[in-house]
């Protein structure tokens, strides 16, 4: 199994910062979530995004608590800080500006 | 990280690593239900119960390193991973003891050694003295080029203490013999005494632990203070801690002194190594030391000087402060006498050590810390062998570890933990030893120092953190060589037999070579001062110590002076000359080879002395028959007799180098005898005739150059006490003069029943004990070399027996084609000595600088003594040989058969 290289690890954390922005919910239903709204495009393993959830669970942009879920049984909500939350913003900006200068980039006209 | 953002994580890592288990039972749960909701969504889509599990199971991608990554993103896992490593080390260690039995000793030889030579350094120079704050403590003297540092005058001392504005305390100290009678039992205070300033205590900051220490008004009048502190030592030895002691009235020198207090039990004064029992002030020195002036004497300057600086000033100030007052003192009262005195001036260092010991000693503790290091180097080359061994032994379970997801970063932290737990339980085994070693290290130093050699908290710290140093030197290259194998190669059984995997081969004969080679440097070393020591021991005396018993009295401790004085010397002659055995007997001030002589200034007429010249000489007040009883050649003249007394004209006998350097190196020995010179231009003692002239012979020390000396009848000057009241009996027997001890003794106390007798010895004694010094080193650096010699066989027949145990195949094939059993022990022999030689080589390649390095310690030897060399290869060579031997044989025992089956 291969580690998410760098450029992804970054991304995929905004990713579920964003996710998490939305609603609390638990790990499962995150990447339910994630899968569901890219179309399957991205291909994120489930194994990779537990280190990740927990990374910043660590970093302390999301918290986690135990709750009884729909299903009866106690499972781990994760939800966004207000930490979290400035991150989130400062990150989508940066992730605007990378890919505006990226498509600029690519629509250069041949010569 | 911001600094609020770090207030809010570290929280959470701490908890982490406290709730570790219940994180990972959070985090098993959270996975596993993830797992059970995959499961369930496969099922929805119509999969089989045990195919959803299975295909949920696939994509979460191998649930052990998930949860791995997990916990590493708690990033507490260095400490959790080094206690499972600690608990992992112990184990394996438990499973091959043999193995780590070797390694302990291995290192704990090493270690021991280095920290007990740290032991002995920290004694002598790293500790400060046992008092208050002694950073704030400063040596001050009168110094210049040419003397070096000089003592105080007492009046100086006293101009100092009035008038100086910069130091919190200052006070002076000198040693001497004392006498204590106590209760009518008397005996010479066996550590001597000493005489201090009232300030002394309270600038030192020592509290009595019994009674009281004495103070500023203790010191005040000449003669008028009769109190005494003695050390707790002393407490404990003659009044076995008894709170009597306080207030007892005890004679020293025959005056009566009451003993007012009682130092604590690590304060020893400020001369490391000299721990003297008895205290006095400094204004009761002349009541003990009757006839002497030197407290009102401005031209001796014999007095050691210390102070504390007030708080805030610096050595600049009060170096600049006290200058001005030692100027100022010149002016008034003079310089010291007999002595070069251009540029002298006041010169502060720092007194946290105390009196600082000589520099010879000191130069000696570092080379011996350089050798003790070689050998903790050759230990740790040794157990890195090992390990690297062990690594090549372990690759089938490294291998299995590796596959199974271990990283191989993980892997090498937990060998390196595995071998700084080695280092610990070798260094905690080093300091044991260490602590029995110093104690045989106290027995080889002479008597009168006292060293506290206990192990304090630096010496912990230096043994912990080299054995922490050792095991990452030894630990890493075989941690990283151990995980760096392939995989299917470790899998199949690790390395087969036969296969040559060249480059630990390469590393492993290479460390063997370097152990050679240090060893070789080392048994060099000890070669040369052993040799050194030979060379001192076989140098020419200049007098004949056997048969020769010295003994030393000090009557003035009993109240001897002036004529009484020197009649008690007659008798004393004239009685231990009556003793039957007694051949000759005779006394003089200087003993032979000991480190008191007076040196004084002379006038010879003709003689024009040179610009800057000193006209001095080594004087020697001596008896009658001086020459026979020493055995010093008479070159021409006579020896002194009876009849040089003071009823006739005043006589002298003159050395060799005296003879030449006065009256010319042609015949200045027929020049000079009878002339007549003046001796002591300020004691001015008058006008000698020359009588004779002998052979130079040594006055201090055996490495000294040729000095000049002037003899003469001590009946024939009035010599204060201070000078002839300690004087050293030299009596030559017919048979073996220890035997006599007990019949001479007992005839001088006839004459005089509380005479005071110490330093008895024979000549030949003395004569050694001036050695002790180059005696121990030698001894040292030899026990050291062999050390080294030891570990690096044992290094060798290690990697010979390791190389030859995986050729087995390769001699199996070389037998059965036709070899010997003798060819097969020849490759093997071969390749010792061919590793011994590298090592040699380099050995000797290193050797001259090595020699060139101590060629100031050393005596009589060349740099490159070809002698040394020739013995040290050998010597290297002898377990080269026997490492090689006993693999050797087994080789060659090897049946063929056998050998090409064991594949």
């Amino acid at each position: 199994m291969s580690k998410p290289s760098d450029l992804v690890q970054g991304t995929l954390d905004m990713l579920l910062l964003k996710i998490l922005a939305l609603e609390p919910m638990n790990g499962f239903a995150v990447s339910q979530r994630l899968k569901q709204v890219s179309g399957d495009v991205l291909q994120v393993s489930d194994g990779s995004f537990y280190p990740s959830l927990h990374k910043l669970e660590q970093e302390g942009w999301i918290t986690a608590e135990w709750k009884t879920s729909e299903y009866g049984r106690r499972a781990k909500y994760y939800s966004l800080t207000r930490l979290g939350r400035r991150n989130l913003g400062k990150e989508a900006d940066k992730w605007g500006r990378l890919s505006s200068a990226i498509s600029r980039v690519i629509k250069l006209k041949e010569a | 990280m911001r600094p609020e953002h770090w207030l809010f994580t570290v929280p959470l890592r701490v908890r982490s690593l406290f709730r570790r288990a219940q994180a990972d039972q959070a985090l098993d749960d959270e996975l596993r239900d993830h797992l059970e909701l995959a499961a369930a969504e496969y099922v929805a889509k119509g999969i089989t119960q045990a195919e959803a599990h299975r295909r949920a199971r696939i994509d979460l991608d191998g649930i052990e390193q998930t949860k791995e990554e997990c916990r590493d993103a708690r990033r507490v896992n260095w400490i959790r991973d080094f206690v499972q490593d600690l608990h992992f080390g112990l184990r394996t260690l438990r499973k091959s003891p043999g193995f780590a039995v070797v390694v302990v000793v291995t290192l704990a030889l090493g270690i021991g050694a280095n920290t007990a030579i740290f032991s002995l350094i920290n004694a002598l120079r790293m500790r400060a003295l046992p008092v208050q704050k002694p950073d704030e403590l400063v040596l001050i003297s009168p110094a210049n080029d040419r003397n070096g540092s000089l003592g105080f005058s007492y009046p100086l001392y006293e101009a100092i203490r009035d008038e100086n504005r910069t130091l919190a305390g200052v006070f002076v100290r000198a040693g001497g013999a004392m006498n204590v009678s106590v209760n009518g039992q008397a005996e010479l205070a066996p550590n001597g005494g000493e005489y201090v300033s009232g300030s002394y205590f309270s600038a030192l900051g020592i509290e009595a632990v019994a009674g009281r220490t004495f103070t500023v008004a203790d010191d005040t009048v000449p003669g008028q203070n009769p109190v005494a502190v003695i050390s707790y030592d002393y407490w404990k030895r003659r009044f076995a801690l008894s709170p009597s002691a306080v207030g007892e009235k005890i004679y020293l020198n025959g005056y009566p002194f009451a003993v007012i207090g009682v130092t604590p039990p690590r304060f020893f004064g400020i001369e490391v190594g000299h721990s003297a029992d008895i205290t006095v002030p400094m204004t009761m020195y002349p009541q003990l030391n009757p006839g002497s002036t030197e407290l009102s004497n401005p031209g001796s300057w014999w007095l050691a000087a210390m102070a504390r600086l007030r708080p805030g000033v610096s050595a600049e100030q009060a170096t600049a402060d006290l200058s001005a007052i030692f100027e100022h003192y010149v002016e008034a009262r003079g310089l010291p006498t007999g002595l070069r005195t251009e540029g002298l001036r006041i010169k502060l260092e720092p007194g946290a050590w105390g009196l600082s010991p000589r520099s010879k000693a000191a130069r000696f503790a570092i080379l011996l810390m350089t050798l003790v290091g070689l050998v903790l180097l050759i230990a740790c080359t040794n157990v890195a062998n090992l390990l690297l061994a062990r690594g090549a032994a372990r690759q089938k379970e490294i291998a299995v570890r590796l596959s199974i997801g271990a990283g191989r970063s993980r892997l090498i932290r937990q060998l390196i933990t595995e071998s700084l737990l080695l280092a610990l339980l070798g260094g905690a085994a080093g300091f044991l030893l260490a602590s029995w070693g110093t104690q045989g290290l106290l027995k080889l130093v002479p008597e009168e120092v006292s060293l506290d050699l206990s192990p304090d908290a630096r010496v912990f710290v230096f043994a912990a953190g080299i054995s922490f140093l050792a095991g990452v030197l030894f630990g890493l290259t075989p941690a990283f060589r151990a995980t760096r194998i392939s995989l299917v190669q470790g899998l199949q059984g690790g390395v087969r037999q036969g296969q040559t995997q060249s480059s630990p081969n390469r590393l492993r004969n290479g460390l063997v070579v370097s152990q050679v080679m240090l060893s070789m440097v080392l048994l060099f070393m000890a070669g040369l001062f052993t040799h050194s020591l030979q060379e001192l021991l076989g140098v020419d005396l200049g007098f004949r110590p056997e048969h020769v018993l010295v003994l030393s009295v000090d009557p003035t401790l009993i109240g001897y002076e002036g004529s009484r004085l020197v009649s008690l010397y007659k008798d004393l002659l004239q009685h231990a000359r009556a003793v039957p055995g007694v051949m000759a007997a005779s006394l003089s001030r200087n003993g032979l080879v000991t480190r008191g002589v007076w040196y004084n200034s002379v006038s010879v007429p003709g003689y024009v002395p040179g610009p800057g010249e000193v006209m001095g000489s080594t004087f020697n007040p001596v008896g009658a028959s001086f020459f026979q009883t020493a055995g010093i050649p008479i070159l021409l003249g006579r020896d002194f007799s009876e009849q040089d007394n003071e009823t006739v004209p005043k006589v002298a006998i003159v050395n060799a180098t005296f003879a030449h350097h006065f009256f010319g190196e042609q015949n200045g020995v027929q020049k000079a005898l009878g002339q007549t010179i003046g001796l002591g231009v300020d004691q001015n003692l008058g006008q000698f005739q020359i009588v004779g002239v002998v052979r130079d012979s040594k006055q201090r020390r055996l490495d000294e150059p040729p000095v000049r000396v002037v003899y003469f009848p001590f009946l024939q000057s009035e010599l204060p006490p201070s000078l002839i009241g300690h004087m050293t009996l030299e009596v030559r027997t017919a048979s073996e003069p220890a035997a006599m001890t007990n019949a001479i003794r007992l005839e001088l106390l006839a004459v005089e029943k509380n005479l005071p007798i110490y330093g008895v010895k024979t000549l030949t004694q003395q004569v050694a004990e001036s050695l002790t010094g180059e005696r121990m080193f030698a001894w040292l650096a030899s026990i050291f070399g062999l050390l080294a010699l030891l570990l690096a066989s044992v290094g060798l027949y290690g990697v010979i027996a390791y190389s030859t145990v995986r050729r087995t195949a390769e001699i199996g094939v070389r037998m059965a084609l036709g070899a010997h059993r003798r060819d097969v022990m020849a490759m093997v022999l071969r390749e010792a000595l061919r590793l011994t030689a590298i090592g040699v080589v380099i050995g000797l390649a290193l050797a001259p600088a090595v020699g060139r390095a101590v060629s100031s310690m050393l005596y009589g030897v060349n740099s490159t003594d070809p002698l040394t060399i020739l013995v040290a290869s050998l010597l290297m060579f002898v377990p080269a040989a026997l490492a090689g031997f006993l693999p050797a044989r087994r080789a060659s025992k090897v049946d063929p058969m056998v050998a090409l089956r064991y594949e």
